[in-house]
């Protein structure tokens, strides 16, 4: 007997063709992006793994269906996706940016570094599956700022380098003379000492007060110069050290700045290609996938 | 350090000499007349003697008669109490006058031996350094096998050869001061490299000719030659100062897959610096290697070719000098 008071549910049926059906779509999308894998089509992997960036740099489209649902299924296999399609993408970045030197830090994760020049700096990170690099902020900046500097024609570090030098100029100036500042302070003491001594007359003793002060302020003077090269060679080292590293520095960001010269045009064209990576990528995967056609 | 051509001078030998009349008390005046007589004579035949083997020194063809010869007149006393030769050659001109027969026998005699008339000595000198060097050995008064040639003007010790034990070795840090330091601006850079070829050559043939254990350094241009740098870390300051430095030569110092620095010279030439125990290393071992296709090229050349090497080589020598056999210590302490 039925109870008429309970609601009216759906039909099992429908119900198991409804799953059925969302099933069959997922394994359908997992098929679809097997089949990519196993055709070596990395276009294809990219538009299934992030339908809405593609559809928006590629297809220009304004409706934009995305699957998000299902590229939810492969989020956990970021790392495998992004070890699989590191291959194409990093041959044909080092065509694009022969100066980036890449390393794989572990499954699916890469470094680069920029040049293969002693003393090299690590430049930044590569974003496999969004086809973008992840500069690093700091070293990127330092070049961004060289590239203005150019038109002063300066390098980054000119300044700091010429005002260090002239610093320890000065120390080994100070330090030089040492011995005669010893003798001229020995010489003050001495006629300090003889004025202390000395007796005069009541109307003279301001003018030997004023003597004496005379003394004494040119003493100080001495005294201020010695205490700024008591650590004289320990400063001049340590600036030595500053030079050598700002040297490095200007000389890594002068390669650099070569190196996009002579690919790039412009540090503003550089930064104009960059923006465009992913579509120009694709782009050439499309390309090749005609070509092999 | 001073260093004279020692000469013997009657009664103040480098042997002692028997006193004359220290014989036995007993004895009649004609059989000390025998005696003397007999003494005279067994010294006018070691004189006799001393000649042969000269005239072997200057004129065999043989190498080893050479050696044999120059180790016999090093070692010679020739004075005596009964005679006295009042010009003689000291041993470190014998040593000389072999460098020279050695070189002659393989036609290569580059060095010119030239005798010096107040003193009554020989000394080497150099066609293009001319007089800017006088070389001489320093015979070691201890051992008189062993010698140290030396540039007598400065001091410096270029190489210790020890006849006795017939081992060679080269002293770059002499060297370097007196060929790229001193020289730098005075002599021509082929002349430099002349000089090079002389010592090595000189290196060669003791080796070949005698089995000398020669240690070249930084004159050995063999392909698998590692110059063993002075430093016990890591040069970091020297590297990264180098790397300014090649660059305003217009040159780029790159970084090798293993942490070694490479810097391409021009010529084909490759100069890499590296750590040669990474693995089982308690502390670093810098080295210095040279390539170039025909394993031609030494480090020395190297410093002598580029500038800003040599700039860079002297600035730095604490850490990246060539180290150098401890017998160059040794003598330093004193």
């Amino acid at each position: 007997m039925s109870n008429s008071n309970q609601f009216t549910l759906v039909d099992h049926g429908q119900a198991t063709k409804a799953l059925a059906m969302v099933l069959k779509n997922k394994t359908d999308y997992l098929q679809t992006l097997a089949q990519a894998v196993a055709n070596q089509d990395d276009r294809q992997v990219y538009q299934l793994i992030n339908g809405e960036k593609y559809a928006t740099e590629i297809q220009k489209a304004r409706h934009i269906q995305a699957d998000k649902a299902n590229e939810q299924l492969v989020v956990d296999a970021n790392d495998y996706l992004s070890d699989y399609l590191s291959q194409k993408l990093i041959a044909f970045l080092n065509e694009r940016y022969p100066f980036f030197y890449f390393e794989e830090t572990g499954r699916g994760h890469f470094q680069f570094y920029f040049g293969n020049w002693w003393g090299r700096r690590l430049f930044g990170t590569l974003d496999v599956l969004n086809v973008a690099f992840v500069f690093d902020e700091e070293e990127y900046q330092k070049l961004a700022r060289s590239f203005e500097f150019e038109a002063q024609n300066k390098r980054l570090n000119t300044d700091t380098i010429e005002r260090l030098s002239q610093e320890n100029d000065e120390i080994k100036e100070l330090l030089d003379s040492k011995n005669a500042r010893d003798a001229e302070q020995e010489r003050i003491r001495r006629k300090l000492k003889d004025l202390n001594q000395m007796k005069v007359m009541p109307w003279e003793a301001s003018k030997q007060r004023e003597r004496k002060q005379q003394l004494e302020d040119e003493l100080n003077r001495y005294e201020k110069l010695d205490a700024k090269v008591f650590d004289g060679y320990q400063r001049i080292h340590d600036n030595e050290k500053k030079i050598l590293a700002l040297s490095k520095e200007d000389t890594l960001l002068g390669y650099e700045k070569q190196s996009i010269l002579a690919k790039f045009g412009s540090f503003a064209d550089f930064e104009a290609q960059n923006k465009v990576l992913y579509r120009d990528y694709i782009a050439n995967l499309i390309a090749h996938d005609n070509q092999e056609v | 350090m001073k260093l004279e051509t020692v000469v013997f001078y009657p009664h103040e030998s480098e042997f002692d000499v028997e006193s004359a009349g220290a014989f036995a008390p007993a004895q009649s005046t004609a059989d000390r007349l025998v005696e003397y007589n007999q003494q005279l004579k067994d010294n006018l035949n070691a004189g006799l003697y001393f000649t042969e083997v000269l005239d072997t020194l200057i004129k065999t063809d043989d190498v080893n008669e050479l050696l044999k010869a120059v180790q016999i007149l090093a070692s010679y006393q020739l004075d005596s109490s009964y005679l006295v030769y009042p010009l003689q050659y000291s041993r470190a001109d014998f040593y000389l006058i072999f460098v020279n027969r050695l070189l002659g026998l393989h036609e290569d005699e580059t060095i010119i031996l030239q005798s010096s008339e107040q003193k009554q000595s020989l000394y080497h000198e150099f066609p293009g350094i001319n007089d800017r060097g006088i070389f001489k050995f320093a015979v070691n008064p201890a051992n008189n096998q062993q010698a140290f040639y030396v540039e007598e003007k400065t001091g410096l010790r270029l190489f210790f050869i020890d006849f006795e034990k017939k081992q060679l070795y080269f002293n770059s840090q002499d060297l370097t001061k007196l060929l790229l330091v001193n020289y730098r601006d005075q002599v021509q850079k082929h002349i430099l490299k002349h000089f090079e070829r002389y010592l090595v050559a000189l290196g060669q043939y003791l080796q070949a000719d005698y089995g000398y254990e020669v240690d070249f350094n930084f004159f050995d241009a063999t392909y698998d030659k590692l110059y063993q740098m002075q430093t016990a870390t890591d040069p970091d300051d020297a590297l990264d100062k180098l790397f300014v430095k090649s660059s305003q030569a217009g040159l780029m110092l790159i970084s090798g897959m293993n942490g070694e620095a490479v810097l391409k010279l021009k010529g084909q030439v490759v100069l890499t610096l590296f750590n040669k125990d990474l693995v089982q290393a308690t502390q670093p071992c810098w080295v210095m290697k040279v390539d170039d296709p025909d394993n031609q090229v030494s480090l020395f050349d190297l410093l002598v070719d580029n500038d800003f090497l040599v700039d860079w080589y002297l600035e730095n020598e604490n850490d990246v000098q060539i180290r150098c056999h401890e017998v160059f210590m040794e003598a330093d302490d004193k």
